[in-house]
């Protein structure tokens, strides 16, 4: 017992001592953590980055099979592509970026798993991933204890708002998509809306910041018409809206659902605009409504026939390597991989390149890519503006 | 005004569900089993119509075809789940979990075939809106394919009632209702019975599968919903009884039109199953049953 105790004092001194000398010695002694420890700065000018030795390795830990199994892939074309072409171009630096994924089929305790795998594996830079916010928040505690930087394209959870200060956010805010659609709304002169939500955090979260920003800026919610997720028979709601009169209804919903109200509303005989939050923005919405879907507004952020060239020209790459257009996370997720790129090149110039000197770098993003322009707000949350779409002819394109 | 279009609302929607209970109650009254797979078939019956009527075929062939696989995969349930319980006389203790667990294998080896999307059906019938009355601006109204869900219910239990009364099956089965057994000393074919009866419930449920899948949509859990409405409206009519079934599929459906439209939404789906433990307090026969006490 007293040499166990004996060996934990020294061993703690030595650390309290390598800690105080590490400022000043070089790092090559602080051992098995020096991947989260910034070593010491090889003398070299600012001005002249380094070229690091190794790859940049990146983990993608996503559904790549199962229910959401296609957000996953859409996520991992999406960053392939985009390394193709960083690596085409010379990588970073000279360095490539390759990527490892693991496939979390969507489960929560899978995504964690594969979070550790990357944790413990010093070689890795940073991960992206997961796409359903259970999974993602499965995720959050272990790559901040492991200061693992992590960034996703599709949880939309408000509880993963400053999560961490690791957890790097590019996907769809729930609470900046209802006031969007309030201000698509009031821009076409629709003041009294209905809103109609279905009754879980999703809905709760969207209809309460819809409502917010309406009623401050001179609109009226006439009623909040509450469903729940399962429900497929909405006329006792919509025969309660349509004594309300309204101007417009707002769906604060899914597509299966949303799909269904729109059919309905049309059907019952109410014939005013409706807008959606980007949970419509899926052909299941316009396969669900039908006919109705016509001249439906929804929420988004990137759309195929986006007349800005740049979307153009990726939906023209993407077709080409995968003989599809690409969806809303394969564009979010090329976008993704340049911020990675353009972090770790500005984390090299300040002269290393870590986990630790590569968050404080991501913490600067300001690209213009795809889907708008990248950067995070003091939660690591993205700030962006948002495309306001309609349905033609049975698909999305930009609203007028 | 709104009042009574909620009432209309929820006969409309209450046809519905008096369809899928008829099946169930059927069962329950005769064979004894609470079929939880009620739902599976008619979750499958209404992707069975879906995937015919996408491929083109009208609605009526498509509604038949639905219904005859229905009625296969009824009996196949049973030949496979309930026949070996009975065999043992294990049908009391092990046909509840039987039932449960028949129903979830079908639920999600249907979400492993189908996908978890919902699907919508293509549009084969008209949906017009029948104005019924005209008021200071208002209108009540009521759907045309509500209406030919309501009319082909009372179609089916008219002609299911027939059966029952006049053909010779059809008292054979009432006679099972009341005691297996002693039919069976007497000479009748039990199992043949059974094969009927589940037969006739597996069509009149993928009868109401077709029919919500065309003003809704469908998806592989839909059965689980449709299951648990049609137990409460089986109990609120009355076990076993087919006119039962329909009036409490009716009364269901204006109580949760009433309840969503008055009260709020978020109690529609309990509404049912509040009214159905009344009626267990209040008069376990259900409103129209008349041989409950005697079949427990």
């Amino acid at each position: 017992m007293k040499i166990r105790k004996f060996l934990y004092a020294a061993t703690a001194s030595a650390l309290a001592g390598l800690m105080l000398v590490g400022c000043a010695a070089p790092s090559a002694s602080a051992g098995s953590s020096s991947a989260q420890q910034p070593s010491a700065a090889q003398p070299s000018s600012q001005a002249q980055p380094i070229t690091p030795v190794k790859d940049i390795e990146i983990g993608l830990v996503a559904p790549m099979t199962g229910n959401s199994g296609s957000m996953g892939v859409s996520q991992k074309q999406g960053y392939e592509l985009a390394m193709d072409e960083i690596n085409g171009a010379g990588g970073v630096n000279g360095a490539k970026i390759v990527l490892s994924t693991y496939d979390d089929q969507g489960d929560p305790q899978r995504a964690a798993s594969g979070a550790q795998k990357f944790a413990d594996n010093d070689a890795i830079l940073a991960i992206g991933g997961s796409c359903n916010s259970s999974a993602t928040l499965a995720m959050v505690p272990i790559v901040d204890n492991a200061g693992l930087p992590e960034l996703v394209v599709s949880s939309s959870s408000p509880q993963l708002t400053g999560s961490s200060e690791y957890f790097f956010r590019m996907s769809v805010q729930d609470a900046a998509v209802g006031p969007q659609m309030a201000k698509a709304l009031l821009s076409r002169g629709y003041k009294n809306v209905a809103v109609f939500y279905v009754n879980n955090d999703y809905g709760i979260g969207l209809s309460d910041s819809f409502k917010g920003y309406l009623e401050a800026n001179g609109g009226t919610t006439l009623g909040s018409l509450t469903y729940l997720a399962t429900d497929q028979d909405f006329t006792a709601q919509i025969t309660t809206a349509k004594g309300m009169n309204p101007d417009a209804v707002a769906l604060c919903g899914t597509m299966a659902d949303s799909g269904l109200i729109i059919r309905q509303l049309k059907q019952n005989g109410v014939d005013v605009p409706v807008i959606g939050g980007t949970g419509l923005y899926n052909a299941k919405t316009i396969e669900i409504a039908g006919d109705s879907s016509e001249g439906v507004f929804v929420i988004g952020v990137y759309v195929a026939n986006n007349p800005d060239p740049k979307v153009q020209e990726l939906v023209a790459k993407y077709k080409k390597k995968y003989g599809v257009e690409p969806d809303g996370f394969a564009a979010l997720a090329y976008d993704q991989m340049y911020v990675i790129a353009e972090a770790a090149e500005r984390a090299l110039a300040s002269g290393e390149l870590s986990r630790e000197t590569f968050k404080e770098a991501l913490k600067t993003t300001n690209y213009k890519g795809v889907t708008g322009t990248v950067s995070f707000n003091e939660d690591n949350d993205w700030v962006r503006d948002y495309l306001t779409l309609t349905i033609k002819d049975k698909s999305f394109v930009m609203a007028e | 005004m709104e009042l009574l279009q909620q009432v209309i609302n929820g006969l409309a929607q209450g046809g519905i569900y008096s369809l899928i209970a008829i099946g169930w109650t059927t069962v329950f009254g005769i064979v004894g089993v609470m079929n939880w797979t009620h739902g599976e078939v008619y979750m499958l019956g209404a992707y069975v119509g879906y995937f015919l009527c996408m491929a083109g075929m009208p609605l009526l062939p498509a509604l038949i075809i639905a219904m005859a696989v229905g009625a296969v995969l009824a009996m196949l349930i049973d030949h496979l789940g309930y026949r070996p319980l009975r065999k043992k006389r294990k049908m009391l203790t092990a046909g509840f979990i039987t039932a449960l667990g028949l129903s979830t294998f079908l639920r999600y080896s249907a979400t492993a075939a189908f996908t978890p999307d919902p699907r919508a059906y293509p549009g084969i019938l008209d949906y017009k809106m029948l104005s019924l009355f005209s008021m200071g601006g208002s209108t009540l109204a009521i759907s045309s394919i509500h209406m030919t869900i309501l009319a082909a219910t009372i179609v089916i239990m008219v002609i299911l009632q027939l059966f029952i009364s006049k053909t010779v099956t059809g008292k054979a089965m009432l006679a099972a209702a009341q005691d297996m057994q002693t039919l069976e000393l007497m000479g009748a074919e039990s199992e043949k019975l059974i094969k009927v009866t589940f037969a006739i419930s597996g069509a009149l449920g993928a009868a109401a599968g077709v029919f919500v899948g065309i003003i809704y949509s469908v998806n592989p859990m839909m059965g689980a919903l449709a299951g648990l409405k049609g137990w409460s409206v089986a109990i609120l009519g009355g076990i076993g009884s087919i006119t039962g079934s329909l009036v409490g599929g009716l009364i269901l459906g204006i109580a949760e039109s009433l309840t969503a439209g008055f009260i709020s939404t978020g109690y529609k789906d309990a509404i049912g199953f509040t009214i159905m433990i009344a009626v267990l307090l209040i008069k376990p026969t259900g409103l129209m049953g008349f041989r409950f006490e005697e079949k427990v």
